[in-house]
């Protein structure tokens, strides 16, 4: 059986944090919410909400996203 | 390296007003629109975007009913657009890359290293003179000829290379410092003794040996006899070879050591104050940066010279010239009797060390020191254990020498 991972298989949102100053988000549709205090955005069955001070979006290319600030939480909302 | 590249193809800070922002940025990434560093600041959204970009985000921002409000320009395109009327400007930059590319088709620079019985400066000297003078064209200097010339006119050198590196002519040589090179022979000879002593090892590698170890020798006495005999059964010479003699032979020698030195001395009292003057060299024209003091009695002058480049090898035809004075009073002193006594010691020690260094041993030293009210002298010899063998033309032995080499006993089978 092969052994793929969720983002290949169910098109799951993949994350990658370093520390609590950066956030990287692939395989997402698309920005629905911005501000300096939170980032909404919707994946493919869920939204993800990122909320911290100070959000900054470093690049946003294609479905990759590059978030710096001071990251709260991550949240993922059905 | 991404911040490089928006340097060089221009990039421009914008604002965006619209109800619906994050619909404008969603297409400019479905577009593959560049954009970055995106902040919302006092209800103001501020980003930057690639000068490709912005034009071709045109039809997005009618779409969404974004207006674009220019903060600021910046990159290479922008900055040449600015200053395109400065012609003189772009002209003197044009000139001065065209000066730097042809300074740099000279040789403004030679190096030697390796050398140890020829000087540095003696080198760069016969090379100037003779083959690369300082400012010539890189593509006149043939490295192979001046190798050739530098082997054929310095006896010493046994390996020589020379390169370009930028404006640097670079000559790296190996002197032949092994003695033993330069006992080889390629004809037929003997090994003799350099220096009178007594033999205390003897290892023949060809040859006849005519000593043996315990030995009394004088110099020039032959050693090892490049010539062979063979010898038939009734002890009559049937052949003689005429062989390279080969050996390492050392013998006990004597070397005399004699030093004196006057107790009284003068000795420099350097003053705190220094003074320092400045002058280039252009093109080896010398011109002062300020005036120079000319050296007189009681004062030290010390130059130091520092060549000009861009980067490591890239030499300008420049250099500054920096020239330290110091002035100093003379005093007299004298050194005690246990001081000048303990000086003496120490160049017997130098003498030791340079004995040792030349691959001899010292076995022991023989060396009385005196003090006196006037001066110090030492006087004496060492006894040394040294390599004694060196080759000369092939000789014949005398009958002495032969009946010592014939078989005392007939062969019997």
């Amino acid at each position: 059986m092969l052994l793929l991972s969720g983002d290949v298989l169910y098109g799951d949102v993949l994350i990658r944090t370093i520390g609590n100053r950066e956030v990287e988000v692939e395989n997402f549709r698309g920005i629905i919410n911005y501000d300096d205090k939170k980032l909404i955005l919707q994946g493919k069955r869920q939204l993800i909400i990122i909320s911290g001070e100070c959000l900054v979006i470093l690049s946003y290319m294609d479905n990759m996203i590059r978030l710096q600030g001071t990251i709260c939480d991550i949240e993922f909302r059905m | 390296m991404q911040s490089l590249k928006h340097l060089v193809t221009g990039y421009i800070e914008i604002e965006l007003e619209s109800a619906n922002v994050e619909r404008f940025l969603n297409l400019c990434a479905k577009q593959e629109i560049e954009i970055w560093n995106f902040k919302r600041k006092e209800k103001r959204n501020l980003c930057y975007i690639t000068r490709d970009g912005l034009k071709r985000s045109e039809s997005l921002r009618k779409k969404t009913h974004t207006n674009i409000h220019i903060i600021r320009k910046a990159g290479l395109p922008f900055f040449l657009c600015k200053y395109r009327k400065r012609k003189l400007f772009v002209l003197g930059f044009c000139l001065c890359l065209c000066l730097l590319f042809g300074l740099s088709q000279f040789v403004w620079e030679i190096n030697v290293s390796g050398n140890v019985s020829y000087t540095k400066e003696d080198i760069i000297k016969y090379v100037e003179r003779n083959h690369v003078s300082l400012g010539t064209l890189k593509m006149k200097v043939d490295c192979s000829d001046l190798e050739e010339e530098l082997r054929v006119n310095y006896d010493e050198i046994a390996w020589v290379s020379c390169s370009l590196n930028g404006c640097r002519l670079s000559i790296h040589m190996k002197e032949t410092l092994d003695k033993n090179t330069k006992n080889n022979a390629s004809k037929p000879c003997d090994l003799v003794a350099s220096k009178s002593g007594v033999i205390t090892s003897i290892v023949t590698q060809n040859g006849t040996p005519l000593v043996q170890k315990g030995d009394k020798v004088k110099k020039g006495d032959t050693l090892i006899t490049g010539n062979i005999y063979i010898y038939s059964d009734s002890n009559e010479v049937l052949e003689t070879h005429k062989e390279i003699a080969e050996g390492t032979i050392r013998a006990k020698t004597r070397a005399s050591y004699e030093c004196s030195f006057l107790r009284s001395y003068y000795k420099k009292e350097y003053k705190k104050r220094k003074s320092y003057t400045y002058a280039a060299y252009i093109c080896g024209k010398r011109i002062p940066l300020m005036p120079g003091i000319r050296q007189t009695e009681g004062m030290d002058q010390m130059t130091e010279e520092y060549p000009l480049k861009i980067g490591k090898t890239f030499f300008l035809p420049l250099y500054i010239e920096k020239t330290t004075t110091r002035r100093f009073d003379t005093v007299k002193q004298e050194y005690g009797k246990q001081e000048a006594y303990k000086k003496a010691q120490k160049k017997i020690q130098k003498k030791i060390r340079e004995f040792e260094k030349k691959g001899m041993k010292v076995i022991s030293n023989h060396i009385e020191i005196r003090v006196n009210d006037r001066k110090c002298e030492a006087k004496g010899f060492f006894i040394l254990e040294e390599p004694i063998g060196k080759i000369r033309a092939i000789k014949d032995l005398s009958k002495e020498q032969e009946n010592q080499l014939k078989p005392t006993e007939e062969v019997t089978w």
